[in-house]
């Protein structure tokens, strides 16, 4: 308890802590809607892509995180534009931007005279190197994320589940669904702070599919999702101080730990509902 | 007479795929009390011709005249074009048809609730309400979706073929429904088998790039029976095409 006390007079320990709490909310929200609407390879596409923008605003001494966002942007714009209905030309682009993201970064982050930047924590992300600045910019974004869900709920949910239908009812489907990508750009660029770029993919995904696995309403997903996403990032926080670890594996693996338990919770109750007798039609 | 107060007007609307022309010149009037059966071979632009109606495609050249708002028209998909494994219960999606074009922050009013269980009711849905969607039956889920379609009250209603992985119990509701709802509004059905709307198709429009229309007094059960053969008549002949026999004026 007082080793907790005086970790907690700590500022780069209480902004972990902000941080994580507040990536959990984005992630719960944002990744609820990446999930069900099958935008993980997409995220994963922007996120890399991400990396470009930010290595060459490092080579030009602009701020990096300006880079990356205003690449993330355009390239899930981009994404969003092409081949509607076309598999494969879209799942070709996601891996093309990919590659060329990570390739343009590391370009530029090579050329950058003077001190050179760890590479790795750009990649896996260090949550303990978060910044009050960084802290209030993402409570600025998850503010306007959450606003935006509570105007937009029932459309956005339109929009997920069925775009076609929700284009015949005169819901502006473009809109949203452009809306939502740029949305998912944003957070993955501030979510790569905590967890890297090559980690926020589980960021995003795991706390929703956990979610999915202990409900069917949407809502308490986003909800459960946003708890499980603390779990992740606090915990992680905790065990990567406890055991000396880097914080973005720590969580992500955390995650993965969570993930495996309930999906083995949830088979072991399945089966004990089988074997017992019918109480099932 | 029919043309007056025709509801949709589809006028020489030409569309296709890359390069291949998918509907021809295509033009159609849907009447206030049409009961209208598109048939056609597969790949002959049904589904095409009845996404560009809906706005959901874009015509080449040509023109579609609908002046309904999307409330006001009841689409019932051929396949659901979404993820069964969505968290969504029965209930939420069949109150998504009353979703309409509402501005922000505009919740589900107490209303629209009401008749969502209404409907739910009248589809024999109610006992699957609060299930999720991947737990029904093929033909529960075809009712679900056409109880989706009717919750808004339209003015007219497009089903793709409604009919296609239903039980008789449920194709029995749906025969029932529709032929109620005709007596007060448009219907348009695309179907590979017009005999199982047998006695309430009053026009019937079949596609193969062009459109071949049949208004409604020469549709007698013998012509049905023959109508049957038209895929395969189209397919062989192309036009001239003999589907419904010499037309008597």
């Amino acid at each position: 308890m007082e080793s907790l006390t005086t970790l907690l007079s700590f500022e780069f320990v209480r902004n972990a802590i902000y941080a994580g709490l507040l990536a959990s909310v984005l992630c719960g929200v944002i990744g609820t809607f990446v999930v069900v609407k099958r935008l993980v390879f997409v995220s994963g596409g922007i996120s890399h892509a991400a990396f470009g923008g930010l290595g060459v605003c490092y080579f030009l001494g602009v701020e990096p995180l300006a880079g990356a966002a205003t690449t993330a942007v355009l390239a899930a714009l981009w994404l969003g534009s092409v081949g509607h209905g076309r598999e494969r030309s879209r799942d070709a682009s996601i891996g093309v931007l990919w590659a060329v993201g990570m390739a343009v970064g590391a370009i530029f982050i090579f050329k950058t005279p003077g001190y050179a930047p760890n590479l790795m924590t750009y990649l896996f992300g260090n949550i303990l190197t978060v910044e009050r600045g960084d802290v209030l910019l993402t409570l600025a974004f998850t503010a306007l994320v959450i606003g935006l869900l509570v105007l937009f709920f029932e459309e956005l949910v339109a929009v997920a589940f069925d775009e076609e239908f929700a284009k015949v009812q005169g819901v502006p489907v473009r809109a949203f669904t452009t809306l939502l990508m740029v949305l998912v750009a944003l957070s993955v660029v501030l979510l790569i702070q905590l967890v890297g770029i090559i980690l926020v993919i589980a960021l995003l995904t795991i706390p929703p599919v956990i979610g999915l696995m202990l409900t069917r309403s949407f809502i308490k997903v986003i909800f459960l999702s946003v708890v499980i996403g603390a779990v992740m990032t606090l915990g992680g926080l905790a065990l990567s101080y406890g055991f000396d670890l880097p914080s973005g594996p720590t969580i992500v693996l955390l995650g993965t730990v969570l993930l495996l338990m309930v999906s083995l919770l949830r088979r072991v109750r399945r089966e004990k509902r089988l074997r017992s007798p019918r109480n099932a039609t | 007479m029919e043309q007056a107060q025709s509801l949709v007007s589809v006028q020489e609307v030409t569309f296709g795929y890359e390069e291949e022309v998918i509907l021809d010149r295509v033009s159609l009037e849907i009447g206030a009390q049409d009961f209208l059966a598109i048939i056609g071979p597969n790949g002959g632009g049904k589904t095409t011709l009845l996404k560009i109606i809906l706005g959901l495609l874009r015509p080449w050249s040509g023109r579609v005249e609908l002046g309904l708002s999307g409330k006001e028209i009841g689409y019932v998909p051929q396949f659901a074009g979404f993820d069964k494994s969505f968290p969504l219960q029965v209930f939420d999606v069949v109150r998504l048809g009353r979703l309409g074009d509402r501005g922000p922050l505009r919740r589900y009013s107490r209303e629209d609730n009401c008749r969502v269980e209404e409907v739910l009711d009248r589809f024999d849905l109610s006992s699957v309400a609060r299930e999720t969607i991947d737990s029904l039956s093929g033909g529960q889920l075809q009712r679900t979706l056409i109880a989706r379609a009717l919750v808004s009250e339209p003015k007219i209603l497009f089903l793709d073929e409604p009919l296609g992985s239903v039980d008789p119990e449920s194709r029995q509701v749906v025969l029932g429904t529709l032929e109620e709802l005709n007596r007060s509004i448009p219907v348009v059905v695309i179907t590979h088998d017009i005999t199982l709307f047998a006695g309430m198709i009053k026009q019937v429009a079949c596609i193969n790039r062009e459109l071949f229309y049949h208004p409604g007094a020469e549709v007698t059960p013998e012509i049905l029976e023959k109508v049957y053969g038209c895929p395969v008549e189209l397919v062989a002949h192309g036009v001239p095409h003999r589907v419904l026999g010499e037309h008597q004026h």
